[in-house]
């Protein structure tokens, strides 16, 4: 967090919303606004894309263990932006960065194991990312999307597709918007290759998004 | 990614735990292909030397030409090095270029220090020299390998990693080769299998590094190779590079653990397990010295490595402790 972040989060804290800000909803922007200052971007917000609110939003994965059953985990924390643009999808966007350290299969030694050198090696490489490069319409609410994947330092461009999944009024002002993606990667094209045989090289994705703009 | 990569075929399903295998291949297909090169070439040397003292006798010093002739000590760093890589190859997955990930310059390591044995056997260069080269290769691999990492910290503290690295390094590679230029036979050879044991066990138990378990057991594999060469053929010693393998990448192998460790191991704990390694080469060192003259042959090598064994013990147990309180909390996995 910024040293601005933390002030925006003193003015929200006076006016009764720091549950919101700790929600992760908002941006810092958009959260002056509520307070009636100026925002800080000129552009137009409600045409914006959305910011992630990592607490209503997903990233599971699954792999197969052993060969034989597929054993299912989550990323805890993570953050962006997206559109998805029906109209127009060169306008659309996703960017969202997942925090590796969140990682969270329930079981604490696993996680440890899953966090050092082995695996994610987060000391290396704290993030995963996805930022999307192309757009294109398949359907009324799905698109074909190509973008760039970033796991453990390697960047792998991939095409996935993407479901619109609502958008409407947000609950206090604004609105929200959802998407989600299920598509498999092979890890050892990220360099994560310990354990191949033991661990399925194919791991299954669920990104489940919802962002929020005012 | 490379194509053969024998831990990593899509097994049945249940079948052998992932882990094991990969444990056992490396054991055997380091400790096979070492021992088979190493008994090869020494076979007649041993034969040959075999009327001295069983085990324990003063080797050439370290300015002295090798005995047995250069081509025999340059087998094995050839053949630790040689192993390791293949072992990289096949369970360790693959071989990468350009190297990214920590894990990834092992291989390099490898034959880095192979080379360096190789030359050993050939030139020898002043100490001050050679140990000038050793620290600015052993400093330059721990920064490469961990340059992701070390971006990351204070600089300080990316400072500390990189010199305590090639401290250790560098302490054990001075510990292990002052072993081996005093003595031929098994004591070299065995306290070097300890300390890969020591630090393959380490590293799993108390860094949650299963990946780097692994490369140290095929470095301590390796050096099994050379115990069992030096069991049968007393007039074998690792001498005049054959230390340079085992040091250099055992060395990397616990720094890069120690680094990318989960960051709820705690630093001391980290630095604990470093210093009670380091100890197994310097406390058989000590023993070598202090040691009464009149003990000698196996009894001698026995109580060396009694000693040594007390760090890696201490290590061990403090790591599985650690481990198995951890495990009755998460129940295992």
């Amino acid at each position: 967090m910024t040293l601005r972040s933390f002030g925006v989060v003193g003015v929200l804290a006076l006016a009764g919303l720091t549950s919101v800000s700790l929600m992760g909803g908002w941006t810092a922007s958009a959260n002056l606004a509520s307070t009636g200052q100026a925002p800080a971007a000129s552009a137009p917000a409600a045409t914006g894309p959305f910011t992630v609110d990592g607490v209503h939003s997903s990233v599971i994965f699954r792999i197969k263990h052993l060969n034989v059953a597929w054993n299912y985990g989550r990323f805890n924390k993570m953050s962006g932006t997206f559109l998805l643009d029906g109209k127009d999808p060169a306008k659309s966007v996703i960017d969202i960065t997942v925090d590796a350290s969140s990682i969270d299969t329930a079981n604490a030694d696993r996680d440890k194991h899953l966090r050092a050198g082995d695996f994610f090696s987060v000391q290396e490489y704290p993030t995963l990312t996805f930022k999307s490069t192309a757009f294109k319409k398949t359907g009324d609410t799905t698109f074909e999307v190509t973008g760039d994947l970033t796991m453990k330092g390697k960047t792998k461009s991939v095409t996935i597709t993407v479901e619109n999944t609502g958008q409407g009024p947000g609950r206090r002002g604004g609105e929200v918007a959802g998407l989600e993606t299920r598509f498999n990667i092979k890890r050892t094209d990220f360099g994560m290759d310990y354990m191949v045989g033991g661990l399925s090289d194919e791991v299954g994705l669920i990104i489940a998004l919802e962002g929020g703009r005012k | 990614m490379s194509g053969l990569v024998l831990a990593q075929a899509d097994q049945p399903a249940g079948g052998m735990d992932p882990a094991v295998r990969q444990f056992l291949l490396g054991a055997l297909i380091s400790g096979g292909l070492v021992s088979v090169l190493l008994l090869a070439t020494w076979w007649k040397a041993g034969a040959r030397q075999r009327a001295g003292t069983a085990d324990g006798s003063p080797a050439a010093g370290a300015n002295s030409a090798p005995p047995g002739g250069l081509t025999r000590h340059a087998v094995a760093p050839l053949a630790m090095g040689g192993a390791f890589v293949l072992c990289a190859h096949l369970l360790l997955g693959g071989l990468n270029w350009p190297p990214a990930s920590a894990d990834t310059w092992l291989p390099l390591a490898a034959v880095a220090a192979a080379v360096m044995g190789l030359t050993a056997t050939a030139v020898r260069l002043p100490a001050a020299v050679r140990w000038v080269v050793r620290g600015v290769l052993v400093a330059a691999l721990a920064y490469l390998s961990l340059r992701n990492f070390l971006g990351r910290q204070e600089t300080l503290a990316a400072v500390g990693y990189v010199a305590g690295g090639t401290i250790w390094t560098l302490t054990t590679w001075w510990a292990l080769e002052k072993l081996a230029d005093r003595r031929t036979g098994a004591l070299a050879p065995t306290v070097a299998w300890l300390l890969g044991v020591a630090v393959s066990q380490t590293v799993v138990l108390g860094l949650f590094a299963l990946k780097g378990a692994v490369a140290a057991h095929v470095v301590a594999a390796a050096a099994g190779a050379a115990m069992l060469t030096a069991w049968l053929r007393p007039g074998f010693s690792l001498g005049f590079g054959g230390v340079h393998v085992p040091a250099v990448l055992l060395g990397l192998i616990l720094l890069q653990a120690t680094a990318l460790a989960d960051l709820s191991v705690p630093h001391l704990r980290r630095v604990v397990f470093a210093g009670l390694l380091l100890g197994v080469p310097l406390a058989a060192v000590a023993a070598d010295r202090l040691l009464p003259a009149r003990l000698t042959g196996w009894k001698r090598t026995g109580a060396t490595v009694g000693l040594a064994g007390v760090p890696a013990a201490a290590a061990l147990a403090w790591a599985g402790l650690e481990r198995f309180a951890a495990a009755e909390e998460s129940s295992g996995y």
